[in-house]
């Protein structure tokens, strides 16, 4: 999950356009998804978020795959449970005893679809945004105090030292003879014993981290600089304003 | 001149603690000043480098009382953001210190943080990373440096606040030698060319010692003795050696020396002070006739290793066309920088990284065929941190946890009385019987190794691994361990030890195995390991000071290595018999 869920070093338009204007995307994507009860218009926002991250993203159909997939489990249970529970009057065909309306199918689709789009553009998002510059972008642009927005960043930097650890341990742990005994009384023992280690060590570096991090000044003022600066892609912004106009568009049709 | 540093009368007691860690201690470091600080662990070292700037009372609550005054400012009634560009902290862990994942931006960070323009900070980044020798590192990612590259970042990350001192905080235990000895060039070259002030808390100093101004000796909070390393190493090397400290071999050789009768117009504390020492009057002996024999000739093979490979999964090979056997019996110390596959064989041999058909034979069998779980019937594996391997709640529990499991007996069930006997004594040869029913996590960091040693082996092993096992320990403690494999070995086991203390090697261990961008470059006697030397070269090994100083007063080559205290007394015992 965590790999999945990454920010991909690649050269594409997404990854050109400012985290800022990105958020507004899928901001516009979120207002879009939740006017619409209906399938038709649901898989159709679902392409079109699929297709900016194949074409526009450049991400790869495994990539986006593995980054959806606990979801895609997640929704189709969803659907199956909505398709039998929702009422309906028009009657599709029976399944043994249950009977499958129209409207509940339809309304299922809708539903799935919905959560899947979210996903799918929060991953765009995700893996075009280069942490660095959502910092920046949180602080700058969104006056978020640095010192929340950082520590977001820096609990990012120690995922992969902790998931070494975690091999580590449980290499260690095997050998010892953790995992031989069986029962659900065990497991549990065994969680208690495999997070301890990895408890301690990560406390003692956080420690450590906050201690270095104090040194070097962080938080001495309310405000910092950066080395870094925000492009602001001309061609991002056209893009993203096309989709707010639309979402309003769209929107105010629906109720006017 | 006024002190760039100042302590005076200052006592701390961190909070929830009673007795105080720094004793009405007073201290003055000047400006441009190379100042060594060393004691045993405990003796609070480290909580006297975090008075400086402000780390203690600021971050780390507690009560202190006294004077603190740092380039003319009084730390106790600042905050850490005016301090900072007075002072830079390097720590031990490179991965708990660096909090960016480029390079460019942790060397920013700080400058960042205290608002110094973009266009200064690029100046400063050049000028950092150049100083530690890191240019064309800018863009690379910080956790896939190796241990040594971390540390230097680490260094240039506080040089870029334009600190005037640098403190670094046993800032090279988790370093290979080879590395080690770098961060301590660079250290020479930032005092010499730029003008720091460095202050130094250092276990290993062999290499180092001779580089300080001045030597401060601090134990149970307060100051024992401070002067030049040299008065330190001529007057007080007994109170170093009590405490349990590293001191210089050549330092310790002397004293021996002295006691034999022997004096020095000037006391030598490197192998080149040494050399000219006893040039001369030393005569050329080195003929030792009967050297003891280390290797045991004639014993089985017990693991065999036959042209194995590995390669990590982006392709770069981690062992390559690795074979060789180990005997029986054998104290083995597998050496070489990191990085350089010692881990990564050691896994093999243990089935953690399972082995390919007809590579690795334990005891003549295949363990390619064998279940990790069962490979602890033959071989106890000891994890470079103890922590990760423990498992039980007491330490008792800890013991004889692999014989509750082997013979499965539940948690809770009543234990039979001689897996009792057994876990008391192998707790009494380690000393730790009346620590029985205390936490693993709550002991001392040498006892904590020296348990999961006797814990891993409590199923009767005869072959036992350690991955760097004396890692950050001061001396008495790292020989504790080592005797404690001594023990072993006599017992008839055979030992297997990654390591860098090659002091520590050459004392205990009889044979070495080199290993050098995953290939297999020496195995043979530790001795003569040190007469060649273009597998030291290769290998990056740093030889121990005895071992130069002996080829450099031999008149010839040398036959046999010369690499402990007792071998080079020997020589000169050979001299006055031939008298």
């Amino acid at each position: 999950m965590s790999m999945a869920f990454q920010y991909q070093e690649k050269k594409s338009f997404m990854h050109d356009v400012d985290p800022l204007t990105k958020i507004v995307w899928m901001m516009c994507i979120s207002i879009l998804v939740f006017i619409y009860e209906t399938a038709f218009p649901q898989i159709e926002l679902f392409v079109i978020t699929l297709m900016t991250a194949f074409l526009l993203a450049r991400l790869s159909p495994k990539f986006v795959f593995r980054g959806i997939w606990i979801m895609l489990l997640f929704s189709i249970g969803f659907f199956i449970l909505q398709v039998l529970f929702v009422p309906g009057h028009t009657q599709l065909f029976m399944v043994g005893p249950l009977h499958i309306y129209k409207e509940s199918v339809d309304f299922a689709t809708a539903i799935t679809f919905r959560i899947l789009t979210i996903f799918t553009s929060s991953l765009v998002f995700v893996a075009t945004s280069d942490p660095r510059d959502i910092v920046i972008s949180l602080t700058k642009q969104l006056k978020i105090p640095y010192r929340y927005a950082y520590s977001i960043f820096v609990a990012l930097r120690f995922v992969p030292t902790l998931e070494s650890e975690a091999r580590i341990i449980e290499a260690a742990q095997t050998i010892r003879g953790v995992g031989k005994q069986k029962g659900l009384k065990n497991k549990a023992e065994n969680l208690k014993r495999f997070s301890l280690p990895l408890l301690m060590g990560a406390l003692r570096r956080v420690r450590v981290t906050a201690n270095t991090m104090e040194a070097k000044g962080y938080g001495a003022y309310s405000d910092r600089t950066y080395i870094r600066t925000i492009k602001i892609s001309k061609k991002g912004v056209a893009f993203v304003l096309i989709w707010v106009v639309l979402t309003v568009y769209l929107v105010a049709s629906k109720w006017m | 001149m006024t002190p760039i540093i100042e302590l005076k009368n200052l006592t701390y007691t961190y909070e929830d603690e009673t007795e105080p860690v720094l004793k009405n201690l007073s201290l003055q470091i000047h400006e441009g000043e190379f100042v060594l600080i060393v004691g045993p662990s405990g003796s609070g070292k480290s909580t006297i480098c975090q008075t400086f700037n402000g780390i203690i009372p600021n971050v780390l609550d507690g009560e202190i009382e006294g004077e603190i005054i740092v380039d003319g400012k009084e730390v106790l009634n600042l905050e850490l953001k005016d301090l900072s560009t007075s002072m830079g902290l390097v720590f031990q862990d490179p991965d708990a210190q660096l909090c960016n994942i480029y390079v460019e931006d942790e060397v920013a960070f700080a400058p960042e943080n205290l608002k110094v323009e973009p266009q200064e900070i690029h100046h400063r980044i050049k000028d950092a990373l150049e100083k530690v020798g890191m240019q064309g590192y800018e863009t690379r990612k910080v956790f896939e440096l190796s241990g040594g590259q971390k540390q230097k970042v680490g260094i240039a990350s506080v040089l870029s606040m334009k600190p005037k001192i640098l403190v670094l905080d046993n800032a090279t235990a988790n370093l290979d030698p080879q590395a080690t000895k770098d961060i301590f060039d660079l250290l020479q070259l930032l005092h010499k060319e730029y003008g720091h002030t460095i202050i130094v808390v250092e276990n290993k100093i062999d290499d180092l010692m001779h580089l300080a101004d001045r030597v401060i000796v601090v134990d149970d909070g307060q100051i024992v003795s401070q002067g030049t390393p040299r008065e330190i190493l001529e007057h007080s090397i007994d109170i170093l050696i009590k405490m349990g400290l590293w001191v210089p071999e050549i330092s310790e050789l002397a004293v021996k020396l002295q006691q034999q009768g022997f004096s020095f117009e000037k006391f030598p504390i490197t192998v080149d002070e040494a050399t000219k020492e006893l040039q001369g009057k030393w005569r050329d002996a080195f003929l030792p006739s009967s050297r003891p024999f280390r290797s045991k000739p004639n014993s089985d093979d017990c693991i065999t290793v036959d042209n194995l490979n590995y390669r990590y999964p982006n392709g770069t090979y981690a062992l390559k066309n690795a074979s060789f056997s180990i005997k029986k019996g054998d104290f083995v110390a597998i050496l070489g920088t990191n990085g350089s596959g010692k881990t990564t064989l050691v896994k093999h041999l243990m089935g953690i990284i399972k082995p390919p058909k007809k590579t690795i034979f334990v005891n003549g069998e295949d363990i390619h065929y064998k279940k990790l779980l069962d490979m602890t019937e033959h071989i106890g594996y000891v994890f470079q941190n103890p922590e990760h391997q423990f498992v039980a709640d007491n330490v008792f529990e800890e013991a004889i946890y692999s014989l509750r499991v082997q013979q499965g007996i539940g948690k809770d069930e009543d234990l039979p009385q001689e897996i009792i006997q057994q876990g008391i004594e192998s707790l009494e040869s380690i000393k730790l019987l009346e620590a029985k029913d205390k936490h693993p996590f709550v002991l001392s960091g040498g006892e904590k190794r020296r348990l999961s040693v006797i814990a891993s082996l409590i199923l009767g092993q005869d072959i036992v691994i350690l991955d760097e096992p004396t890692t950050g320990q001061d001396y008495a403690s790292a020989t504790k361990l080592l005797e404690l494999c001594n023990r072993l070995q006599e017992q008839g086991k055979t030992v297997i030890m990654i390591t860098h203390d090659i002091r520590l090697v050459c004392k205990w261990a009889n044979t070495a195995l080199v290993m050098h961008n995953g290939e297999k470059i020496y195995n043979g006697d530790i001795g003569d390991l040190f007469l060649q030397e273009d597998i030291l070269k290769k290998a990056s090994l740093i030889e121990p000071p005895i071992s130069q100083l002996a080829k450099r007063l031999a008149s010839r080559k040398l036959e046999h290595g010369v690499i402990t205290i007792d071998q080079f007394m020997q020589t000169r015992e050979g001299v006055k018999q031939a008298l």
